[in-house]
C-alpha cells in the first residue's frame, strides 16, 4: 500500500472506527480534548518536519519543513495563550494517543528511507496528513466546539492548514514531475 | 570607444537595469497598502502608477514575504505586524508570492 494512502486511511480509520464506539467518538470530545488533539497533531507535524530537515537534501523539502515548524509552533503558542486566558488545560484523550501511535510508526518507517524515496514519502504524507486533519477540523471539531474563542482559533488554524495542504500538493507534483516548484527561486 | 567610455556605459546600463525593477529605495510617488491577513494578500491585484510604492503589512501571526515570481525582487521576511515597501519605477505586471506559503499569490500592475 502506498504511504500516502496509508497515512490518510490510518487517520480516517481512527475517526470512523471511533464513530462506531460511542466512547471513542471524535464528535463527542469536549473543547479541552479537541485542543489537546490539535496540539498533538501540530507537534506530530513538527516532528515530521525535523526528520525531513535531518534526512532530506532537497531545498524545497527544507523550505516546506521550516514553514511547518514555524507555523505549527505559532498556532500552538496561540492555543496555549488562549487556554491560559481561559484558565484551562488541554485534556489527553483516545484520539491524541492514537495519533501519537500512528506517528511513531510513520517516523520509524520514514527514518528507514533516504534520498528521493524519503522526499516523496514525506511530501505524500504531508499532503495526506493535512487533508485528513483539515477534514476532521472542518467537519467534526469546529461544529462541535462550544467556546467562541476556541472556535475562532480553530477557524484561523484551518485557513493556515489549508494553505499547507496546497503547498504540500505543489511539492508532491514537483517531485513527481522531477521539476522545481513554480515558486521556488527565492530562498529565505 | 575607449575603456573609460565603455566602463561608464556599462555602469549606466547596470544602474538602469537595477532602477527599472522594483526596489526598496525612496520614490516620490504614492504609497499603496496591501494587507497580509488570513494567508491572503488584500487586495490580491493592485493597480498603481510607475514610480509609486507598495507597502505590505503582515497582520497574520506567522511570517510572510512578498517575493517577485521572476526572482528579481523580494521584501524579505515580514514578521507579524512588520511592514515593508518597494518602489515600482516602470510599467508592467509584477506577479509575486509568499516564499513560505507559495499558494499565496498576488500581482502589482504598474500603468
Amino acid at each position: 500500500m502506498k504511504f500516502t494512502k496509508f497515512a490518510a486511511i490510518a487517520l480516517t480509520a481512527v475517526i470512523t472506527t471511533s464513530h462506531a464506539a460511542a466512547a471513542d467518538d471524535p464528535a463527542k470530545l469536549n473543547d479541552l480534548q479537541i485542543a489537546h488533539v490539535a496540539y498533538t497533531a501540530d507537534n506530530i507535524d513538527i516532528r515530521y518536519a525535523h526528520l525531513a530537515l535531518a534526512k532530506s537534501k532537497n531545498p524545497e523539502i527544507h523550505n516546506f519543513a521550516r514553514t511547518m515548524i514555524r507555523d505549527h509552533n505559532a498556532v500552538n503558542e496561540q492555543a496555549l495563550a488562549l487556554l491560559k486566558k481561559l484558565k484551562a488545560q488541554p485534556q489527553d484523550n483516545f484520539l491524541s494517543r492514537q495519533l501519537e501511535q500512528g506517528a511513531d510508526k510513520l517516523v520509524a518507517e520514514m527514518s528507514a528511507l533516504s534520498g528521493d524515496a524519503f522526499d516523496r514519502r514525506y511530501a505524500e504524507n504531508e499532503l495526506a496528513y493535512h487533508k485528513a486533519v483539515n477534514k476532521l477540523v472542518e467537519y467534526t471539531f469546529i461544529p462541535n466546539i462550544d467556546n467562541a474563542e476556541v472556535k475562532a482559533l480553530f477557524g484561523a488554524g484551518l485557513k493556515i492548514f489549508k494553505v499547507h495542504e496546497g503547498h504540500a500538493e505543489m511539492m508532491v507534483k514537483a517531485l513527481k514531475d522531477g521539476k522545481a516548484m513554480k515558486h521556488s527561486r527565492m530562498k529565505h | 570607444m575607449n575603456r573609460r567610455d565603455f566602463l561608464t556605459g556599462m555602469a549606466g546600463a547596470l544602474a538602469l537595469t537595477i532602477l527599472s525593477r522594483p526596489h526598496p529605495g525612496i520614490a516620490a510617488g504614492s504609497v499603496h497598502k496591501v494587507r497580509i491577513a488570513d494567508f491572503e494578500y488584500q487586495p490580491a491585484r493592485i493597480v498603481i502608477r510607475a514610480g509609486d510604492r507598495v507597502e505590505w503589512h503582515n497582520q497574520d501571526f506567522v511570517p510572510h514575504t512578498a517575493t517577485g515570481s521572476e526572482g528579481n525582487w523580494d521584501t524579505g521576511n515580514l514578521e507579524p505586524d512588520q511592514r515593508a515597501s518597494m518602489s515600482f519605477p516602470t510599467s508592467g505586471e509584477f506577479a509575486y508570492f509568499c516564499a513560505h506559503h507559495p499558494t499565496m499569490v498576488a500581482i502589482v500592475v504598474v500603468k
